[in-house]
């Protein structure tokens, strides 16, 4: 397979990157672990019970998981490895994962600077307690994310920075980590003593091949089992896409043009409306044809709280004018903007586009700026330019990961918007253990962000695409682009 | 000799100290930091991480502590890979990337001077005409394009050649190949102006006039004198070559040394950045050495100070 | 120096291949200047016909669309101005910093050499994309940052290339003569050693020329290059090469431009050699 990039780290507790979790969750066990429709199901944690109204979790650990140097897994291992997350000392990027365990955020911010007043606890070997300061109907799943499987505190404290070396690591999962050539690939082993069960393949290459026409050329000529997005340019997908190895699955990512509603001219919601009104998001998938869908909401319609029409409709006459009712009619006077992008193949593509419909629909002309991905992130966090293009990749299957994301305060929301009602919504919704209920205050909430206030214009939803050899069976792919490789098998006929 | 190659070693240690400085001061006039991640670190995390690579000190500060480390030996640590130090990782990339432009120099020296040379002398030929048609096209087209038709021609379609990857000896063929395109065309016309330039002087037409043979009046005199601007360009030459190219190793997938140059900037990965900054400075001041040496040789009479 | 310039041009007008590249070389820069006015095919450049995206070649699209649906042609010629202004800036001013420093140190010699050459090292040393993305930063990503990015990167080579043919030439007899005679040294090195250098400076210039167009493209390659819609052909080939194999269209036109330029320039400057050196008989 291919990962695209050199994972900047495997430690699970320092890195972020959806790379270093394509080895992670392969090499690693958590509490629990994702089903194939992202429900979760019982990992190192034979069962949980929920208590005190879901302020209370105990987790009861199966006794016949071990790490693979022979010791067994225990909740211990759990409270060490949770611990390590939130100490501010380990500078972990998803501590604020577990902000709704009791003093977690305080220790992280250094409030409490003792750790072991985090409220999750080892009550023996093989039980497991958390306690949360309020009810969070996601928090199950976090349980499956790889930023809160154990680790062996030993093995850590030895080995400092380079306990995740192939000579170091010590892991539980289906695979053991045998070889990394930086920069170029990683070699996994089967795991005899795997709980479930020894996996099909003995050895699994994960190659680093950033360009995605290379990547392409090694699947055609058999070096490579299955290519996914990372592999895939736009041109790729029109000579592909009627083969029989061709797959096209779900994705929890959403694209949009965010504004910084603290700029002029985006301050005035009437110019952001009409932007909003005058991009025709069907156009998107016309230009992209890798499957995208035009956003009809923020909240992706695979996830309850997803809305047939939370966002403003296209249509470029009203669009005209709200734009003149804030003071510019057919663009006249309109000051000189530039959108920010991050330099890559495909937003290019969306920009250019934008570009030249605003200028169509609006009269309005924005000129593009831009920036190496290094440099994007930075101008965003620092100061975020007046209109830019974002993407955001669900962390887990909640809504609560995509709109937690423009609530006042969060690190993420580039956009400096900030609505009570919404904040609100989005508070009371994460508590909210009806599903029903829930759901709808995402949708009110949707339609505050998307369409009363437009902050954020949702441009579109990805998909993964695929390319499977016909003697690769048992790739499970998921909409959060976790690629378990457990239950892969590579059948007799395959070239080699 | 000896006390030409001691003044060269005096001059070399002020000025990889001045590159030092200036990338030191360059580095940190760009935008942005190493830890500018994908998801944002809340604030205090950042501060923490700075502190644990000492980024959190005044800026002169951080120098004299760089300093103390390079007159050890240790280049430091990636802030991006976190659990290598730039020592590792310039041990394992850079033997690949001098392997594949060692490989890549020697065809380009072998293809593009003697095509050079030969041009020059059926001058207005045919000949010359090929020459200069295969030469442009070396320089005119980007090596990304040139790569892309290499992989299709050689690894898709008749399937004789890897498509990429750095496995084995026939993994290294296109590579090398894409790479020695751009310098074996730019020797080439470089060779065919200076061989035109000499078969002009009038000391090689009195070497002629004496009834020396042809072949060996080009030999001798023409080829040897023609090569003083040839070896003037091969210093940088080598050292661009041997330290690699960005656009080579990532449409081929090797894990050489050209994209650090690409990616540690874009990482802000600054210890990475001074440590190539100054590999390549080292071996350009040995590689215009060993040029100045070759001048002594081809041409005694030319006095070269250190 | 009339009289010189005539015999010049009039030299290369019995160059049959220089004379043809000259004209060449003319019509390209033509293009490259009218599209500044707005003529039809400028303002297709940035139409967006989302109902042909990708079309192959045909009578509508001589050169087919790209992915946005945009006439190839017409990017093409608007790519003209860019890569163009590119290639001659850079290289006349590579040219001029570079022969005269590259002059000074290899006719002076000793310490001031020394100094020189070490400061041309320095200059070296600086990983080229180090500056232009600070440039870029500083100035932004416009043609002028990435004019001033390259220029500063071109003059080091000729500087260099000259240094060598000056050191060689101090010792020849017509200058040591002339040195004996008590010639001015500015006239020593204009009117001996700078004719009899340019030959390999003349070749290298013309390689500058493309060497700053592939540059340019090399940059938004790796996505540093010219903020769109603004295009050169160095941004239309690397926007294009992935689609080598199913739309070739979009790689082989700004390629073969960027081609034809390049031998131009050279035969351009063959002919230049020959005419410039006294000794040249033809």
């Amino acid at each position: 397979m291919n990962l695209g990039t050199e994972p900047p780290s495997i430690d699970w507790h320092t890195t972020t990157d959806a790379t270093s979790g394509d080895v992670i969750v392969n090499v690693m066990s958590g509490l629990t672990q994702y089903r194939q429709d992202l429900t979760c199901a019982p990992s190192c944690a034979r069962s949980w019970e929920v208590l005190d109204d879901g302020k209370r979790y105990l987790f009861h650990l199966r006794d016949d998981v071990f790490w693979t140097d022979g010791k067994p897994v225990t909740a211990y291992d759990f409270e060490y490895a949770w611990r390590r997350l939130e100490d501010p000392k380990t500078g972990a990027g998803y501590a604020d994962f577990l902000n709704d365990v009791v003093n977690a955020k305080e220790i992280n911010e250094l409030k409490v600077p003792d750790i072991t007043q985090l409220g999750a606890h080892a009550l023996d070997d093989h039980t497991f307690e958390v306690r949360l300061k309020k009810p969070a109907a996601y928090f199950i799943y976090l349980t499956a994310h790889w930023a809160t499987y154990p680790v062996r505190k030993d093995v850590v404290e030895r080995y400092g920075d380079r306990w995740t070396d192939p000579a170091n690591i010590v892991t539980n999962g289906p695979f053991k980590l045998t070889k990394w050539q930086h920069d170029y690939k990683i070699e996994l082993s089967a795991n005899d003593h795997f709980f479930e069960g020894r996996p099909a393949l003995d050895k699994i290459k994960m190659f680093m091949v950033a360009e995605q026409s290379t990547a392409f050329a090694l699947f055609e000529n058999d070096e490579l089992d299955y290519v996914d997005n990372r592999s895939f340019s736009t041109h790729d997908v029109d000579r592909y896409r009627d083969s029989p190895y061709y797959r096209r699955i779900p994705l929890l990512q959403g694209s949009y043009i965010g504004f910084n509603v603290l700029k002029k001219p985006f301050d005035d919601k009437r110019v952001r409306r009409a932007v909003a009104m005058a991009i025709d998001k069907s156009i998107f998938p016309k230009l992209l044809r890798r499957g995208e869908r035009p956003s009809a909401s923020w909240i992706p319609e695979e996830l309850p709280g997803a809305s047939p029409d939370a966002t403003l409709p296209f249509d470029p006459v009203k669009a005209r004018q709200e734009l003149s009712d804030a003071g510019y009619p057919d663009g006249k006077n309109f000051p000189t903007v530039a959108l920010l992008y991050a330099n890559r193949e495909d937003t290019r593509l969306v920009v250019e586009s934008v570009q030249a419909q605003l200028k169509e629909n609006l009269g309005i002309s924005i000129a593009l700026a831009n920036q190496e991905w290094k440099v994007y992130l930075a101008t965003r966090r620092k100061d975020p330019p007046p209109i830019f293009r974002a993407n955001w990749i669900g962390d887990f299957p909640d809504a609560e990961t995509f709109m937690n994301l423009f609530t006042t305060g969060n690190g993420n929301n580039h956009t400096r918007w900030s609505n009570a009602d919404y904040d609100k919504l989005i508070s009371s919704a994460a508590g909210e253990l009806d599903m029903a209920a829930r759901a709808r205050m995402y949708k009110q909430a949707d339609r505050i962000l998307c369409n009363q206030e437009a902050a954020i214009v949702p441009t579109y939803v990805s998909t993964q695409n695929l390319m499977v050899k016909p003697w690769a069976h048992g790739l499970a792919f998921n909409a959060l682009d976790i690629q378990f490789l457990k239950t892969v098998s590579i059948s007799e006929e395959a070239p080699r | 000799m000896l006390s030409f190659l001691l003044k060269r070693i005096l001059y070399a240690l002020p000025v990889l100290l001045i590159i030092a400085s200036l990338t030191f001061v360059l580095v940190r006039l760009v935008p942005g930091g190493p830890f500018d991640a994908e998801k944002n670190l809340p604030p205090e995390i950042v501060k923490n991480l700075e502190a644990k690579y000492n980024l959190d000190k005044p800026v002169h500060e951080q120098y004299f502590l760089y300093l103390g480390r390079l007159a050890r030996g240790d280049l430091g640590v990636s802030y991006k890979y976190v659990n290598r130090t730039v020592n590792d990782i310039i041990g394992d990339a850079f033997p690949v990337s001098l392997q594949l432009g060692l490989i890549g120099l020697t065809i380009a020296i072998f293809v593009g001077v003697p095509l050079g040379a030969i041009a020059a002398v059926n001058r207005g030929t045919a000949i010359d005409y090929a020459a200069m048609f295969i030469s442009t096209a070396g320089i005119s087209l980007p090596s990304f394009v040139i790569g892309a038709g290499l992989i299709f021609l050689f690894g898709i379609e008749l399937k004789i050649l890897p498509v990429a990857l750095w496995e084995s000896p026939q993994h290294m063929i296109l590579p090398a190949v894409t790479l020695a395109f751009a310098p074996a065309a730019y020797l080439s016309r470089l060779t065919r102006a200076s061989v035109l330039e000499i078969l002009e002087k009038d000391w090689v037409r009195t070497a002629r006039s004496k009834g020396l043979s042809h072949f060996s009046t080009i030999v001798k005199h023409v080829i040897r004198n023609a090569l003083v601007p040839v070896i003037t360009v091969l210093g940088p030459i080598t050292a661009s070559l041997v330290t690699g190219s960005f656009v080579v190793e990532y449409i081929y997938a090797i894990p050489g040394m050209g994209r650090f140059f690409i990616t540690a900037v874009g990482n802000r990965d600054y210890d990475l950045i001074m440590a190539t900054t100054l590999l390549f400075a080292l071996l350009l001041l040995l590689t215009n050495t060993l040029v100045d040496i070759g001048y002594k040789f081809l041409d005694p009479r030319m006095e070269v100070e250190g | 120096m009339t009289q010189a310039r005539r015999t010049v041009f009039g030299r290369i007008r019995r160059i049959p291949t220089a004379y043809v590249a000259l004209w060449i070389i003319a019509v390209i820069c033509l293009v490259a200047i009218l599209s500044y006015f707005d003529f039809p095919f400028t303002r297709y450049a940035f139409d967006e016909t989302t109902a042909q995206v990708l079309a192959s070649p045909s009578i509508d699209h001589l050169m087919g669309t790209d992915e946005l649906g945009r006439d190839v042609l017409s990017r093409v010629i608007f790519g003209s101005r860019l890569s163009i202004t590119i290639g001659i800036v850079t290289a006349i001013v590579g040219f001029l910093i570079g022969t005269i420093y590259g002059a000074i140190a290899g006719y002076a010699g000793g310490r001031l050499d020394s100094l020189m050459m070490r400061i041309v090292d320095i200059a070296y040393s600086l990983p080229d994309l180090l500056v232009m993305i600070l440039i870029g930063v500083l100035i932004g990503r416009g043609t002028f940052g990435i004019l001033l990015a390259l220029a500063l990167t071109s003059w080091r080579g000729t500087a260099r290339l000259v240094r060598a043919q000056f050191i060689q030439l101090k010792n020849e007899e017509f200058v040591e003569a002339a040195r004996a005679q008590g010639q001015n040294h500015v006239l020593i090195a204009l009117k001996h050693m700078l004719p009899n250098s340019l030959g390999p400076v003349i070749v290298a210039m013309t390689f500058t020329v493309p060497a700053a167009i592939l540059a340019e493209s090399t940059l938004s390659f790796i996505g540093l290059g010219l903020s769109p819609p603004a295009c050169s052909w160095g941004t239309l080939a690397s926007d294009g090469w992935r689609a080598l194999r199913t739309h070739p269209h979009l790689i082989f036109f700004p390629s073969s431009l960027i081609f034809a330029t390049v031998l131009s320039f050279n035969f351009l400057g063959d002919g230049l050699r020959d005419a410039i050196d006294p000794r040249t008989r033809l």
